[in-house]
């Protein structure tokens, strides 16, 4: 794909690009943004750095993408912007956020399209978060697999990680506040296992770790091996990118075709991402 | 048997150590019509084990979800009897452990055959539905890789053959057991090593499983 006002450089042989010759502090014009949004469908993430990007403008950005959201469970840390989700990990915190291969809020009848993440406060060393494309997890997969698959559905859920006592818990120190009253009156949704992305038309696979809850229709020790089979399948290496923050860097993923775990091993160091999340619609 | 080709002689002799069939199995299902039924006679048992168990899989399919029987309707397993009987696998085996069953090597291109069955078969008598994998001769779902099948098929094997499903009969010579092998699994327990036991089976032909 041309592009005619930016740079594009790729990352992995998977997916994940950097963008260059892109000023986010500015206004853009139609031709730079809409550079940026192919590239954005291209490449499922890209990577801009050494950004200087006020609150304001990092939700001027996502609003070019849509409608932004606002996350269902996670307490505000700004009254004044509750679209922007303060993701952060202080020294003392050994628990990371998020920290299994997830899609945003797919526990939402209509999850999110997509994320911008803002480094703001970075560990000297480790912090990466990895990405995977979902369109190549699903078109690699046999004809036979993909037909099996072709008619289910999944429920999405607060999974038991997520519950009081799951591993994300275990009476340690949190910085990032669920509601667990909003987490119990969750009603789970039920999305189709192969997606069709609404803009590019390509089928991508639907299920993640932190809330796929199991098939439609079968029980969770019968769904476990087959979802467990997609997990590890979506995930090989080949299918992945990797990416080294820096202050100033922004992120930006396409959520319906891509998972994404952030690694955490930076125990000790602070970290502080400021997310701006874009609404999606029903997948189908 | 001599003048009896349709006599199978199951022996294990006293100096064996490895057993016929040692793993959860319907007979012959890498064939296109499989065994209907077997009739098993016991000749010579030894003092203790060497009990045979059989599965209802009848029942590992009925006690499956909705769901799971709705994905399984419409898919089909490839059978071979390549992993035990194929070429590799005789190079392999005739080795220095002892044995008394013989594999006809005159059927190499039966035994590197595949053929696939619906993973749900209705019994052409009863009308029931019963599962028709298992971990001996089935390979993998039609159209997928190897690797794909594994988890749904290992999964399906140990459903197969949960102690709830399952019955345990201990030999005494003159017993005779005749089995329904398009509705059941079935596993010799080799625990009876410096014995010797000789049994003899009569197979039925069966049909084609639907």
């Amino acid at each position: 794909m041309a592009y005619k006002s930016i740079d594009v450089q790729p990352i992995s042989g998977a997916l994940g690009a950097e963008i260059l010759g892109a000023d986010l502090s500015k206004e853009l014009d139609n031709e730079t943004w809409d550079d940026i949004h192919q590239a954005f469908l291209d490449h499922v993430v890209v990577f801009f750095r050494d950004q200087d990007l006020s609150i304001e403008r990092h939700k001027k950005i996502g609003a070019r993408f849509g409608p932004l959201h606002t996350h269902p469970l996670v307490k505000t840390k700004i009254p004044e912007h509750p679209e922007i989700l303060v993701i952060e990990k202080s020294p003392d915190e050994k628990v990371a956020d998020g920290n299994v291969w997830h899609t945003d809020v797919s526990f939402a009848q209509e999850p999110p399209l997509g994320s911008l993440l803002y480094a703001e406060v970075l560990p000297p060393y480790g912090g990466d978060t990895m990405w995977a494309n979902m369109y190549l997890a699903y078109e690699t997969l046999s004809n036979g697999m993909k037909a099996m698959l072709g008619g289910l559905n999944a429920l999405h859920g607060m999974t038991s990680y997520w519950q009081k006592d799951g591993p994300r818990h275990g009476g340690q120190k949190r910085t990032v506040n669920i509601d667990f009253d909003k987490v119990a009156a969750m009603e789970p949704a039920i999305h189709p296992i192969v997606r069709t992305h609404p803009e590019t038309g390509y089928k991508a696979l639907y299920v993640n770790p932190a809330f796929t809850m199991h098939i439609e229709g079968m029980t969770e020790e019968e769904s476990k091996p087959i979802l467990d089979y997609l997990y590890k399948h979506a995930t090989r290496p080949e299918f992945t990118c990797r990416f080294s923050w820096s202050p100033g860097a922004l992120g930006i993923w396409d959520n319906r075709c891509a998972m994404h775990l952030p690694i955490n091993d930076y125990v000790g160091h602070a970290r502080r991402m400021r997310r701006v999340t874009v609404q999606g619609d029903r997948p189908n | 048997m001599e003048g009896h080709p349709e006599i199978m002689v199951v022996l294990k002799e006293a100096d064996e150590t490895l057993n016929f069939g040692k793993v959860w199995h319907s007979d012959t299902t890498f064939q296109e019509e499989p065994a209907m039924g077997s009739i098993l006679y016991g000749v010579e048992i030894p003092p203790y084990g060497a009990d045979t168990m059989w599965a209802n899989q009848y029942l590992a399919y009925e006690t499956l979800s909705d769901g799971m029987k709705a994905m399984l309707e419409g898919l089909r397993a490839v059978h071979t009897a390549r992993a035990g009987y194929g070429k590799a696998a005789l190079d392999k085996r005739f080795d220095s452990i002892k044995r008394s069953m013989k594999i006809r090597r005159d059927q190499e291109d039966l035994a590197e055959s595949e053929v696939s069955h619906p993973i749900v078969r209705t019994h052409p008598e009863t009308g029931r539905k019963a599962l028709y994998v298992n971990a001996a001769y089935t390979d993998r779902i039609e159209g997928m890789t190897v690797d794909e099948s594994k988890p749904i098929l290992d999964y399906l094997y140990a459903r197969c053959v949960r102690p709830e499903f399952t019955c345990r009969f201990g030999w005494s010579k003159g017993a005779v057991a005749f089995w329904d092998n398009r509705s059941a699994q079935h596993y010799p327990i080799n625990d009876y090593n410096g014995f010797r036991r000789e049994m003899h089976r009569v197979t039925v032909c069966g049909d084609r499983p639907i």
